[in-house]
């Protein structure tokens, strides 16, 4: 397996276990009407974003001792076409989101301000996953011009 | 558009040039291995100007090393 696609498949089971545990433990929340404070949701928030970032900068050393004295892995035209196409339409699932959270959301007077930061991190972290899918998809299928 | 499929004869070509290896070709045409096989598994057509260098490499012209599947 490419180290690219290593690296694409660890960003993704990262991003789904523990920002998915984050926004189901959010919605179930927000289902039973538990409140809250400010600190516990930034402590929600950063135990998942952290957690995320200890699993990936360790599979990053990792994948650094193992390849010591070895060549860096090369990044050719399909690396970089996998890598644009899949950033292209993840781009639009971010575009499409944020204006559903800055331009919609704002106008729903029921919503508070942790549902819009919320919904605002669901889209950057949907249009991230469908990224890392779409490479992922590129490496395993093929890609064609 | 047309939904044939672009096939390639470089497993062929690299057999007939001394078993040249994937890593050899990528090497000289300036693509990785990976992208040697994916091409030759018909997963990844390549950009013109490489399909011109591995023709080239492989001492074909173009349309002997690249073409549509019948």
């Amino acid at each position: 397996m490419l180290q690219r696609e290593r690296i694409a498949w660890v960003w993704l089971s990262a991003m789904i276990l523990f920002m998915g545990t984050y926004f189901a433990a959010v919605a179930t929340m927000n289902d039973f009407r538990i409140e809250l404070s400010f600190l516990q949701q930034i402590g929600m928030l950063a135990a998942a974003t952290g957690a995320m970032a200890v699993v990936v900068l360790a599979d990053r050393l990792i994948a650094f001792i193992r390849g010591r004295g070895r060549e860096p892995e090369a990044v050719d035209e399909r690396d970089r076409l996998i890598e644009y196409r899949a950033a292209s339409i993840a781009y639009y699932i971010l575009i499409v989101g944020m204006v559903l959270v800055g331009c919609v959301m704002p106008l729903d007077k029921s919503k508070n301000g942790w549902d819009v930061v919320n919904a605002a991190l669901f889209y950057i972290v949907l249009a991230e996953a469908v990224k890392q899918v779409l490479i992922l998809r590129g490496y395993r299928r093929g890609l064609h011009v | 558009m047309s939904e044939r499929r672009l096939t390639n004869t470089i497993r062929t070509l690299r057999f007939l040039a001394g078993e040249m290896t994937q890593a050899e070709l990528g090497q000289r045409v300036g693509l990785t291995r990976q992208t040697i096989a994916a091409v030759e598994a018909c997963k990844y057509s390549p950009t013109l100007e490489s399909a011109f260098r591995i023709a080239d490499v492989l001492g074909k012209p173009l349309g002997e090393v690249f073409r549509w599947e019948t």
